[in-house]
């Protein structure tokens, strides 16, 4: 198993569409194999969609779009049991809500998107099973939850 | 658990501290009159009124000392009749009470009893009574007591004048003395309590009144009236005994010349001598007039007397004669003043019978009042320097709007802060039926910025005549181009509006003198070029006009219309124009000339508030497009917290509402959540733990349940006793199951008390399971609901756990509304909503309202959560139901987000009372947002099958800072209750960033501030000014058939208390009752049959539904009712059964194909209202499907009504979901409405939802002969259906075809158009079958 690399960028998405990159084996750090966007709804909490799927192993890059009126961020926990953990960790520390110092049991974060912002995270999908993303700004993530799926 | 004992208390003893002191003089001049002045009438010859002047004068300078400021009392004589009438009535009470008082041992000597004595018991009963005076208030109320005290004292007097003995002296006497006790106190008081604003003056002024009048009436007057009763006592004896002592006396002088002063004479010349002249001077008279007059005769026998000379007859004869007159002038003057009785006794009891129609005596606030009144007695010039500054009044101003482009709403709203602080308070509408004389009436002026072409006749003549008898109308901008169909406004306007440029300019002053615009500064703005047409120069005057080209434009001006004043000025297209300082001087300026009056010189601004330094800055953020939290330059410094009745001062209500104290800081604090038991008695959660507390349940927490009492019901708390303490964040109570139920986060806690000491003996946890890592995120607003459970709100910690059969996991139960029973042995998570909630409001017809964070002031559940979840549906989340989600603001705020919106709506009330107007019953909504220092309004009505808010500005905003309303309820009186935080910070989160080291997030999340107060905390009360009577009401020891009759009682408040008792009674013997209220088919003019209604929910209570054949059947002949909310009632409480079904379609609530025959839209039978009918699909889908059910919901939904409803296209699928995919098959195949896309839609979202409910069943053979029938349908309709089995169809689980299903599908996608030719590809898709649809 590889080592997840967390690449998060900051930055207003771009208004053209991303095509699926092709999977280049052997130059894992810059190339896409997915491109996923994600969004937080306009004043719910809740990711739309709800659910996403990915080939464990495959490089996936997550578009995340705040069209909230709250920040939000995105984040794929490792373990569901370690959710409450990591949301009071999120909740003590304010800035972009994401507990740095547990981010062993995180497979990726993104930085807080203010509302009407976009952020991406690069992430290798993990092993082949269910997962849950989350925002952790204060609260969120008793409601504002998505299943990640890595397929086989 | 003391009990801590509070104001009224403090009051009484304060008042008694007054009385005493004024004891004092009243103590001198008794002496006075009783010690030394009968001698000195004796010795001086005096008559009685000269003797009561002087006895009086003892009096004066203690009212003179209080009565220094006349100049302000002439102020408040002039606005304040009421004040006038109490002036005047303590005047003849006074008359009353001293007069006779100081009278009564001389009168009662004369007539041989011991008048001292009886003085002694009168003032002996009057320290008695007047230290027990708090419960004859509690029990008769201030102005009742006035009136029984007159009626007491005008008899005690009467009966005092026909005293012959002891026995009848002292009875008369203790008459009198239970009267006169109270008056002193109780006048004092009802001027203190009801006029608080004449501030220490007016007790000054009331009680300079009372020692005044007793120096300058009340002992003179009667001095006056025995002198008359005495002169017409003397017998014809008179005259003889007077010449007699001519002839004699004179011996008299002489001997006692011989003797030279000799005192063994035992007499003395010079009184001798006197008696001898007053004599003559009398017999002078009789020469020439035949007859004597009886005033200097008397004088003259009273010397005669007075000489005492020994052994001399004359002088006993004389005595004999002046005794017995004295005794009868005297007790007949005290006759005559009894009369005056008479006029207290109507003055009084009008006024109680009037404090009785509307509701009840009202302290204003008396607090200050008491202690105003032991410093004006203490300190008299003291008050001299705390007399407050004269109020002015504010201006109520209408502002009419629309909703054009000119966005008036937004341009008002930058207006609203400025105009407050000058004392102006701006009322938006944009409804122009507001311009009707009842609404007008309200108001000082009309401000015009609005748009609308046309105006009916009787709104243009409402607001004619409102100008030409007075009223100050204000024309802005676009309102010269508005009422086009009338020629009068135009004329009223003095020009319309042409045609326009646009441009940045300034104007040119023609009349800079002119009151209406001196002084404001001339500015420079962009704005468009107005120019006018239709001048109407008739008394109008150009202030300014725009100079272009050489040509001047008039811009400004005024005009007189009958006696009122019209203000117009072109300028003020957008905020660039609005935004100006010069402006909005323009706007004020103008508004206050057409006001007129003092309105030009005078400015209610209020209490001073004063800035202090922080230790710690308040925040201030940046608005988009700066990130979320981000800092902008903080405040250093804020208001200082005010006393609770300046805070009051410097809210902005509706016209005629007013708002008093009801308990305030210390006797509490943060009150989070309050209700009120069956005695009425309030029960509040008081938390000191909110925010940043949070504790294990080892550790006793410091928030308390207490039930904070008004005893004496003079409308403030002055009995706080604590029922439970030790909690930790504590934020909700309702009463229910026997007890009160309190959320405190994890737990939902039960307390009882079992022995009724007011104290919590049962403490129990009745489930476990709400997060609290965020403080803010949890349960609030507990209520007692129709369906006998208990409702509730969380925020997002939402909840995680198993109560009775229902377990929730993570993600399962997040923010929304809750409902349990009281036992705590389900819980039901009823509605989600989009993030933190607060608010839970019940209306009267049994729908649930709420409010939620962040920019969703308003909400409501119209279908539970259950029906979604049976048919594997995603939860809906409610939508905000509000037209605008701005907040109306009348100061500067701080908000994080959500700039200028609703962010915090803690409290989410409806109107269920009937104490204020009509327009409020059952659809005003109040929704307290306390970082904007508001209590906003929303006009609820419905909207088919949904609700619609409108957002009617705000109900209170203040101007104090600190103001904080976090709870609003509609009490048991029916006015509405507010808990205020009174804190500057009541944010939550985030925490401020890099604002020099501060802050620290606490462990609720909310970050921590010193400027998060924890000493202020605040009830109050809002009322209508001429709100009907609320009769005092408990029903704590009710009898059933008084709890039966409460359910008709006009405040749902007690209905559902009284609802609550019988279901927790669980005796069934009132069922017949029961059944009788629910049998009765009436409806108010609100549509309502609120006693039926909770009669059916009392029977569901007590199970008699369907255990009973006669609830059953009162349940079923509900569904006939005409009251809509009856009938959904009985809806949701009948027994899904067969029988329930052939009762919907017998009551034709649904359409019933076999016996109506339907054909299409017309002829359709089917209830008239949406509600009822989405509810009665929710009981379809509830019951096994049947051809003739699916034959009727296929009917309802192709009904445009339904099509177009907002929630029947989302109750049609669950009700479909019942039945088999053939009525899918036949829905697709039905016609759309062209033109209607609102209904094409609705039948649209039913089909997809209907397809996802069939295709999540991962049937192949289903969905393909679903798919099969697409050729032939409605395209839109076939469109929806595909995309719904591609939504549907669980995701990674491809189908299995045989061949025959794959050239079904082939055939079915032939020909498809594009927009179909995607959605089989999305379902192929969704198959994992790429090829699905292509030819092999």
């Amino acid at each position: 198993m590889r080592f997840p690399v967390l690449v998060a960028a900051v930055g207003v998405c771009s208004a053209t569409a991303v095509a699926p990159a092709r999977a280049q084996s052997g130059a894992a750090h810059v190339a896409i194999d997915t491109t996923i966007t994600v969004r937080a709804r306009t004043s719910t909490l809740e990711f739309d969609p709800p659910a996403i799927a990915a080939r464990h192993g495959t490089r996936v890059r997550i578009r995340f779009s705040n069209m909230g009126t709250l920040p939000h961020n995105f984040v794929v926990v490792r373990d569901d049991n370690d959710i409450d953990e990591l949301a009071a960790a999120a909740s003590k520390m304010g800035g972009d809500y994401v507990p740095v110092a547990l981010k062993a049991k995180m497979i990726a974060y993104s930085t807080l998107a203010s509302p009407g912002q976009t952020v991406e995270v690069t992430f290798v999908m993990p092993p082949a099973g269910e997962y849950t993303y989350v925002c952790l700004m204060s609260g969120h993530a008793n409601s504002m939850l998505g299943r990640l799926r890595s397929l086989r | 658990m003391a009990e801590s004992s509070s104001l009224s208390d403090a009051k009484r003893k304060r008042l008694l501290v007054g009385i005493c002191l004024a004891l004092i003089p009243t103590g001198a001049s008794f002496a006075l009159v009783s010690n030394i002045l009968m001698p000195l009438k004796q010795q001086f010859i005096v008559t009685n009124f000269q003797v009561g002047l002087i006895g009086g004068a003892a009096l004066w300078g203690m009212a003179l000392s209080l009565l220094i400021p006349v100049g302000e009392m002439f102020r408040y004589t002039r606005t304040k009749p009421f004040f006038i009438l109490m002036l005047a009535m303590m005047a003849v009470t006074t008359s009353l009470e001293v007069g006779p008082m100081r009278w009564v041992p001389s009168v009662l000597q004369s007539a041989g009893l011991y008048g001292i004595l009886v003085l002694v018991w009168i003032s002996g009963w009057m320290v008695v009574l007047r230290t027990q005076a708090g419960h004859a208030v509690e029990r008769l109320q201030p102005k009742g007591m006035l009136l029984v005290a007159a009626v007491l004292t005008g008899s005690g007097l009467f009966l005092l004048s026909f005293a012959t003995s002891m026995l009848t002296a002292f009875a008369a006497a203790t008459v009198f003395a239970w009267g006169v006790a109270f008056f002193f106190p109780t006048m004092v008081g009802v001027v203190a309590e009801k006029m608080p604003r004449t501030g220490s003056l007016g007790i000054v002024l009331t009680a300079g009144m009372w020692l005044g009048m007793a120096g300058a009436i009340g002992v003179p007057l009667l001095g006056t009236l025995a002198d008359r009763y005495l002169a017409q006592s003397l017998p014809a004896s008179t005259a003889d005994v007077l010449k007699q002592v001519e002839q004699t006396f004179p011996n008299y002088v002489l001997r006692a010349q011989l003797a030279d002063g000799q005192p063994a004479l035992g007499y003395r010349e010079r009184e001798v001598a006197d008696a001898l002249a007053a004599t003559r001077a009398v017999l002078a008279v009789q020469q020439q007039t035949v007859s004597i007059d009886n005033d200097p005769a008397s004088n003259a026998l009273r010397a005669i007397v007075g000489t005492a000379i020994p052994d001399e007859p004359l002088v006993s004869d004389a005595n004999n004669i002046l005794q017995p007159a004295e005794a009868a002038a005297g007790q007949r003057s005290f006759r005559s003043v009894a009369l005056a009785a008479l006029l207290l006794v109507v003055v009084f009891g009008i006024m109680f019978a009037g404090d009785r129609r509307r509701g009840g005596y009202r302290a204003v606030m008396i607090d200050a009042a008491a202690a105003a009144l032991l410093l004006t007695l203490l300190w008299p010039s003291f008050t001299q320097a705390q007399a407050p500054a004269p109020h002015a009044e504010r201006l109520r101003v209408l502002f009419l709007g629309d909703n054009g482009h000119h966005q008036p709403t937004a341009r008002a709203k930058q207006l609203l802060p400025v105009m407050a602080k000058d004392g102006v308070d701006l009322f938006y509408t944009d409804d122009r039926d507001d311009l009707n004389p009842s609404e007008l009436a309200r108001y000082h002026a009309v401000m015009l910025y609005n748009n609308h072409l046309t105006v009916t006749r009787p709104q243009i003549s409402a607001l004619l005549d409102f100008v030409s008898k007075g009223g100050g109308v204000v024309v802005l901008h676009c309102a010269s181009a508005s009422f086009q169909n009338s020629e009068e406004f135009a004329k009223l306007v003095g020009a319309v509006f042409k045609s326009h440029g646009t441009g940045t300019f300034s104007t040119v002053r023609l009349a800079p003198d002119h009151p209406a615009i001196k002084g404001v500064p001339t500015f420079e703005s962009w704005d468009e070029t107005y120019v006018h047409a239709r001048h109407n120069p008739v008394d109008r005057t150009v202030l300014e006009v725009r100079r272009e080209n050489g040509r001047d434009e008039p811009y400004t001006w005024v005009r007189t219309y009958g006696k009122g004043r019209m203000f117009y000025t072109a300028w003020g297209h957008d905020e660039r124009t609005w935004g100006q300082p010069g402006f909005q001087q323009l706007v004020e300026h103008g508004l206050r000339w057409a006001v007129g009056g003092k309105a030009l010189t005078q400015m209610a601004t209020g209490p001073k508030t004063t800035l202090v330094d922080l230790a710690v800055p308040l925040p201030t953020y940046k608005l988009p497009p700066s990130p979320w939290n981000t800092l902008d330059a903080p405040l250093k410094q804020a208001q200082a917290a005010l006393p609770t009745r300046e805070s009051l001062e410097l809210m902005t209500l509706r016209p005629h509402f007013s708002v008093t104290p009801f308990a305030t800081e210390p006797s509490i604090g943060n009150i989070i959540d309050f209700t009120w038991d069956a005695r009425g008695r309030m029960w509040a959660v008081e938390t000191n733990d909110y925010p940043n507390t949070v504790l294990p349940d080892s550790v006793p927490g410091h928030d308390r349940i207490l039930i904070i009492e008004d005893t004496n019901r003079d409308g403030l708390a002055d009995k706080v006793k604590v029922f439970a303490e030790g909690l930790n964040l504590a934020t909700s109570i309702a009463f229910a199951n026997g007890g009160v139920i309190v959320a405190q986060a994890p737990h939902m806690l039960f307390f009882k008390d079992t022995n009724g000491d007011d104290k919590a003996d049962v403490r129990k946890i009745l489930f476990t399971g709400f997060p609290r890592n965020d403080t803010h995120g949890s349960i609030s607003n507990l209520r007692y609901g129709f369906d006998n459970q208990v409702w509730g709100s969380v925020g997002y910690n939402g909840f995680r756990g198993t109560v009775g059969p229902s377990t929730y996991a993570r993600g399962q139960f997040g923010a929304g509304y809750f409902r349990f029973p009281g036992d705590g042995s389900n819980l039901e998570y009823v509605a989600r909503t989009s993030n933190n909630t607060w608010g839970v409001a019940l209306s009267e017809d049994n729908f649930v309202f709420g409010s939620t964070a962040n920019n969703r002031p308003s909400n409501f559940v119209h279908i539970p959560l259950r029906y979604y979840r049976a048919m594997g549906a995603r939860d809906t989340t409610l939508p905000d139901i509000s037209d605008r989600q701005d907040i109306f603001p009348v100061r500067d705020i701080q908000q994080v987000d959500q700039f200028g919106k609703y962010t915090a709506g803690s409290a989410h009330e409806l109107y269920t009372a009937r104490a204020f107007p009509s327009e409020y019953w059952n659809r005003a909504a109040f929704v307290a947002e306390p970082t904007a220092h508001v209590i906003g309004m929303f006009d609820i009505t419905d909207d088919g099958s949904a609700f619609a808010a409108k957002n009617r500005w705000s109900f209170m905003a203040s101007r104090d800072q600190w103001a904080a309303p976090v709870q609003v309820k509609v009490g048991p009186d029916g006015a509405i209750w507010v808990s205020d935080f009174y804190t500057l910070v009541a944010q939550h989160n985030p925490t401020p960033k890099n604002m020099g080291g501060c802050c620290e997030t606490g462990t609720g999340a909310a970050y921590e501030t010193p400027n998060r107060d924890r000493l202020h905390g605040r009830i109050y009360r809002i009322s209508y000014d001429s709100a009907h009577a609320a009769p005092a009401m408990r029903l704590d020891n009710a009898s059933p058939q008084q709890l039966v009759h409460a359910l008709t009682n006009d405040n749902m408040f007690w209905r559902l208390t009284a609802q609550r008792l019988l279901v927790e009674r669980g005796k069934t013997d009132v069922v017949p009752a029961l059944i009788e209220l629910a049998r009765n088919q009436t409806i108010d003019d609100r549509g309502l049959n609120p006693a039926a209604l909770h009669a059916l929910w009392t029977l569901q209570g007590l199970g008699a539904i369907p255990g009973n054949a006669g609830a059953l059947k009162v349940a079923r002949e509900a569904l006939y009712s005409p009251a809509a909310s009856v009938r959904r009632a009985a809806l949701m409480i009948l027994p899904r059964n067969q029988q329930l079904l052939d009762d919907i379609f017998a009551a034709n609530i649904l359409p019933d194909r076999g016996s109506s025959g339907y054909t299409g839209d017309a002829g359709v039978l089917e209830d008239a209202d949406a509600h009822v009918r989405l509810e009665a699909l929710l009981v379809l889908s509830e019951l096994p499907g049947s051809a003739r059910e699916a034959a009727s919901i296929l009917d309802v939904m192709t009904l445009r009504a339904n099509a177009r409803d907002p929630w029947i296209p989302d109750a049609v699928p669950m009700a479909a979901a019942r039945q088999g995919p053939s009525l899918l098959r036949d829905l697709v195949h039905r016609q759309v409405p062209v033109n209607d896309s609102m209904a094409v839609s609705g039948l649209k979202r039913a089909t997809q939802k209907i397809a996802r409910f069939h295709a999540a069943k991962a049937d192949a053979p289903t969905v393909v002969e679903l798919i099969s029938v697409v050729p032939q349908a409605t395209p839109p309709l076939a469109l929806a259906m595909l995309n719904g089995i591609a939504e549907g169809w669980p995701q990674e689980t491809p189908p299995q075809f045989n061949a025959e299903q794959r050239a079904s599908l082939v055939t079915a996608a032939r020909g498809a158009s594009p927009e179909l030719a995607d959605a089989f590809g999305r379902i192929a898709a969704r198959w994992g079958l790429p090829e699905a649809f292509k030819t092999q």
